[in-house]
Order: C-alpha cells, then sequence, then structure tokens
C-alpha cells in the first residue's frame, strides 16, 4: 500500500474543486484546497507537496505561467494542469514550462487516480520521498506524527542542497534539525557554520559574515575570512535570520544568488560553495508586509520549509523526551537514575509546555535539584508555576464540562501582560528553587553554592531577595 | 546568565582577555579557570539558562582537548579565542558551534561587543 502524500488543488470553481479533493481523498492521500494562484503558492512554500492539481486559468493569473514559481527545484511538486476550454498552445507551453500534464474536461475520477499513481510511482523511483527511517536523526527525539512529517522533510532537504528555513515557536530545536539536515547530507566532512543574528552587533555583521582584508578598520591587524567562506563545501546556519539588518539582507541576497562576494576592504571577490539552512520564529511573510524583510530574500531562502511543531501538539513525544533529558543529566550530575510516579507523568503530559524543549529540559534540571537523594520523582518536585497552570486548567476544565458539579470560580480578570506574567511566574519559580534548595542542602551556604553554582555573594544576594533564611533551618 | 572564562594560566593576554569581559558585562562576577578540568568539573553542577563561556585555546591540542566537552557545554553560548586563523584550527571551533570566535592577538573589541549584546539580551 502506497504512503499517504500531500496533494493540493488550486481550482476556483469550488465544485470542480471538490470533485478533484474527494477522487484524491478516495485513494487515501492528504488533499488540500486553494482557490486562487496566490494561496496556492502560498501553501505551496509552507507544506511539502507530491502533487499539484493546477487549474489553467484562475482569477489573478494564469496557473500555466505560475508553473515556473512552483517548480523551482528538484523537491517541488510535479503539476498536472486542469482546464475547462483546452487548447493546443497552451498544452505546449504547460509542457515547456515543466508541468508534468496537462488535462482538459471532461475529467473523471479515474483519469485523476491515473495521474496520481504515475506521479507517485515515479517520485519514490526517482527517491523523492525522504526516508526519515534511515536518518541520522542526533539528538531529534520521538515519534509523534507531527514529528515524523517534520522528519520526512528534514530527510528531503539532507538529500538535495536546496535553501531551507526552518520555522517554529522558540524552543522547538531548530538549530538540532539544522544540525541534522548537515549531518545526513553530502556535506557532512565540512564546516557546520552557525550564525547566530541575534548575538552579532549591526556594526559587526559584514566583517564577521564577509571577513576582512589587514587594516581595513582599527583592530584588523590580520586578514580573516568570515563565516560564509568558513562554510566552504559546509552548511552556513543562519539561526535568526529576522534579526539580519535590512542593510545587510541585500548584500547577502547577492551572496545566495551568486555564491560571491567581497570581504570588507578586500580587493577581489571571493567564492564559496555553502548550502544554506536558516532558522526564525518570526513570521516573515508579516516582515515583508512590515517593510522589515526582504521579498526578494525570503524568496530565495524558501525553497522548502520545515515548521517545526511545539511541543503541546506532539504529546506523545514527552515521556520519551523526558526519559532522555533525565538520563543526560543523571551522566551531567553523576546521579543515580530515578524512578517517576504516575501523578509526574501526568502533569508533564497536561502542561502545555508553552516554551517547548528548552523549557522541559530546564524544568527537568530544576526537578532533578528539587528532588535531591529522593529515588522517586514526583509531580511535586517539578517547578511550582508548572503545578500551578496544571491545577488551574483542570478546574477550568472542569467548570467547562456542563456535567460537572458547578464550580466556585473567581470572577475572571484581566489576564497580565506577558512580560509581567513572565515575570510573576519566572519569580514564583526561583523563590520555590531557593526554598527547596536550602532545604536540600540543610541551609549550608557552601554545599548550596556547589550545587546551584552561584556564588556564595549572588545566593545570599537571591535569599534576601526572596525572603529567605540564609542559615540551617531551626525546627 | 552566568559568564565563564577559560585561558590556561595567568598572562598578560589573559588579563587583557579577562578585562575586555569585564568591561562588556560590568557588574557581572566572572568565574575564571585556569585549567581545562576544573572548567569540566564546574560544568558537572547547576549552570544558568542563556550563560556565556569564552573559552580560550592556547594552541591546537588544547582545542582539540574542548571537543571532549561535549554534551556539558551544549547549552551554553560558546565564545572561542583561537591561537591562530588556519583552516585546521576553524574546522575543530566549528564543532564547538561558536557564537563568535576571534584570535588571540586581537584587540577584542568585536569579542567585547557580542558579549555585551548577549548579556544586554538576557535581561
Amino acid at each position: 500500500m502506497r504512503a499517504p502524500e500531500n496533494i493540493l488543488v488550486i481550482h476556483n470553481d469550488r465544485q470542480r474543486c471538490q470533485m478533484i479533493l474527494d477522487a484524491v481523498s478516495h485513494l487515501g492521500h492528504a488533499p488540500s484546497c486553494a482557490h486562487s494562484l496566490s494561496e496556492g503558492l502560498r501553501k505551496i512554500t509552507s507544506g511539502a507537496f507530491a502533487l499539484v492539481f493546477l487549474e489553467a486559468r484562475l482569477p489573478d493569473g494564469s496557473g500555466v505561467e505560475g508553473i515556473t514559481k512552483i517548480k523551482v527545484n528538484e523537491l517541488s511538486p510535479e503539476i498536472v494542469i486542469t482546464t475547462t476550454q483546452g487548447s493546443p498552445d497552451e498544452a505546449e507551453q504547460a509542457i515547456a514550462n515543466g508541468a508534468w500534464d496537462y488535462i482538459a474536461a471532461p475529467i473523471s475520477p479515474e483519469l485523476i487516480q491515473l495521474h496520481i499513481d504515475q506521479i507517485l510511482d515515479y517520485r519514490t523511483e526517482k527517491g523523492h520521498r525522504g526516508s526519515s527511517l534511515s536518518l541520522d536523526r542526533k539528538e531529534i527525539i520521538g515519534n509523534s506524527k507531527p514529528l515524523a512529517a517534520s522528519l520526512n522533510l528534514l530527510a528531503q532537504a539532507a538529500q538535495s542542497d536546496v535553501n531551507v528555513i526552518l520555522t517554529g515557536e522558540t524552543g522547538t530545536g531548530k538549530e538540532l534539525f539544522a544540525r541534522a539536515i548537515h549531518a545526513n547530507s553530502r556535506r557532512r566532512q565540512g564546516n557546520f557554520v552557525v550564525v547566530d543574528c541575534t548575538a552579532l552587533p549591526e556594526t559587526l555583521v559584514e566583517s564577521v559574515l564577509f571577513g576582512h582584508a589587514r587594516g581595513s578598520f582599527t583592530g584588523a591587524y590580520v586578514s580573516q575570512d568570515g563565516l560564509i567562506k568558513q562554510a566552504d563545501k559546509g552548511t552556513l546556519f543562519l539561526d535568526e535570520i529576522g534579526e539580519l539588518p535590512l542593510a545587510m539582507q541585500k548584500s547577502f541576497l547577492r551572496v545566495i544568488q551568486e555564491h560571491r562576494f567581497r570581504p570588507v576592504g578586500g580587493g577581489s571577490e571571493v567564492t564559496s560553495d555553502f548550502r544554506l539552512v536558516v532558522a526564525t520564529h518570526r513570521d516573515l511573510d508579516l516582515m515583508v508586509r512590515l517593510g522589515k524583510f526582504r521579498e526578494d530574500l525570503l524568496f530565495r531562502l524558501r525553497s522548502l520549509v520545515i515548521e517545526l511543531p511545539p511541543l503541546r501538539e506532539r504529546r506523545d513525544d514527552i515521556k520519551d523526551l523526558i526519559l532522555h533529558y533525565m538520563d543526560q543529566l543523571y551522566q551531567r550530575y553523576r546521579l543515580a537514575p530515578k524512578q517517576y510516579s504516575s501523578d509526574f507523568w501526568n502533569v508533564t503530559g497536561q502542561y502545555p509546555w508553552p516554551g517547548n524543549i528548552r523549557e522541559l529540559i530546564q524544568a527537568l534540571e530544576k526537578t532533578l535539584l528539587s528532588a535531591g537523594g529522593e529515588s522517586v520523582i514526583h509531580s511535586k518536585h517539578l517547578p511550582t508555576h508548572i503545578r500551578i497552570q496544571v491545577a488551574r486548567d483542570r478546574v477550568q476544565s472542569t467548570a467547562k464540562d456542563p456535567e460537572a458539579p458547578a464550580a466556585q470560580l473567581p470572577a475572571p480578570t484581566a489576564p497580565l501582560s506577558l512580560k509581567e506574567f513572565h515575570r510573576t511566574a519566572v519569580s514564583a519559580a526561583e523563590k520555590q528553587y531557593f526554598k527547596d534548595l536550602m532545604e536540600f542542602t540543610a541551609g549550608d551556604i557552601a554545599d548550596a553554592c556547589r550545587v546551584s553554582g552561584l556564588s556564595r555573594s549572588r545566593l545570599y544576594a537571591l535569599l534576601k531577595k526572596y525572603l529567605l533564611p540564609p542559615g540551617p533551618k531551626s525546627h | 546568565m552566568q559568564i565563564f572564562h577559560y585561558e590556561i594560566a595567568d598572562s598578560s593576554e589573559g588579563r587583557r582577555l579577562e578585562d575586555a569581559l569585564l568591561a562588556a558585562a560590568p557588574g557581572w562576577e566572572i568565574e575564571r579557570f585556569t585549567r581545562l578540568a576544573d572548567f569540566r568539573e564546574r560544568m558537572h553542577y547547576f549552570v544558568e539558562p542563556d550563560s556565556i563561556a569564552v573559552l580560550a585555546a592556547a594552541n591546537a591540542r588544547e582545542l582539540k582537548e574542548m571537543q571532549d566537552l561535549g554534551d556539558l557545554i551544549q547549552d551554553i553560548g560558546i565564545i572561542l579565542v583561537l591561537p591562530d586563523w588556519q583552516e585546521s584550527t576553524l574546522r575543530q571551533a566549528h564543532l564547538l558551534r561558536p557564537r563568535f570566535c576571534c584570535q588571540k592577538n586581537d584587540n577584542y573589541a568585536g569579542l567585547h561587543q557580542i558579549v555585551r549584546k548577549m548579556v544586554e539580551a538576557s535581561h
């Protein structure tokens, strides 16, 4: 049996569109639809489609001319042009532009099936369907459906040299995915060069990326290759590309197009054969509309978009992630492995993890410190703000349940600003942490410094801040 | 956030780097190590999120030894001070996924700006 594929139908006539969608669903594939060319192009850049049924004439443009915007590289979906009024010249243009076929009405479900089968057979033979089974996954843990979809795209990305954008909320593991793309690509022997756009001050970006010649500015005592050159035959990973200054975006666009550039103060151009992977948690389309990101650069970048699912959408993976990262923490802190109570699994499974895997790891670290010498980890060892959130959600869902007895809930209040919420949550968690720390170390300051990794003065300052006694507890 | 600084031994070069760090992160306590083994041991204890480690490798051998820190420093922003800018040195350096690299005879102006930005971002 064939694995389900994503198939897009772009048609302005809703009835005809639905007929094709039904045929696609009937074959067990995942259909999507768009009713205009622009909507279709947007969907193609944000999803992985094997095949697109594209109507020749759409309200906002010609489907036949749109083919070249879709067939941008070897991973692009195949295109079947559909039309109610066939024209030999149009058919010729469609095929010349790279369409798989041009089919005119009447279009039957059998004809749809025939094209789907032929195209998917062809793609399987060509190995276009990246297999995530043989991937070196690095530390990408989990087997949930949303993650598997991202891994399939990762496998496709690794087989080619196309530019990749990794999108997703903070803490979803974008750098991990970038490393896995590199490690599974033909460039794995080359450098994986990280450019952290959030850390680079605007005044440094140019010389860090392009390098500089000796004497090109104060302090340039020697010539230095920049990061782009260092990524020659390897992978250049631009983390948080949305932070790249607008002025640099133009220079960088040229580098992507031509793979040549001039170092700062340099006399001649240098080349670099790098593969580009970028990541962002921002909505780059919105940034384009706000004039903060170049549209031509975004167009160049998004040959393949991999959207990483937030942790709340892959709850099936939470247990595996916890076991994996706890093992790492046991090794790091040289602790014997502990057991986990059912209430611990309940709470970790219910909490929404807005900070995703990064938040999970930090919470586990605090949990482990809080559990101290105990052999079983319970939910009470988790950071307080997590337990509060889960308890609140539980009460709210009970209140929403019409079968449940009426709950006495306080009158709804206006939510805090995000900054205020963050400050309050962090304060509560830190206070609990220091309470647990002092309890665990029986008030021994030297021991508390060792466990927490804080200096004595900082520990005292934080204990004072949270009004906690600095000495041994008197009972 | 915490700031760590490793450099093999006290020297005028080391003090220059330390001065640059202190100027970039005024008021922050910088934990300084002169033995890689001590830095490794420290990494076995709690480190605050978004911490920075400025690691100065005296030579290629020491840079290679830093690879063994592996998972212990994976969540820390690494800034490397390299002995030279040779291809083999840079190859080793990128295995540590640094946020920034400079050479040991640098004036540390770039390092100063990077650290300052990372410190500001942590607030």
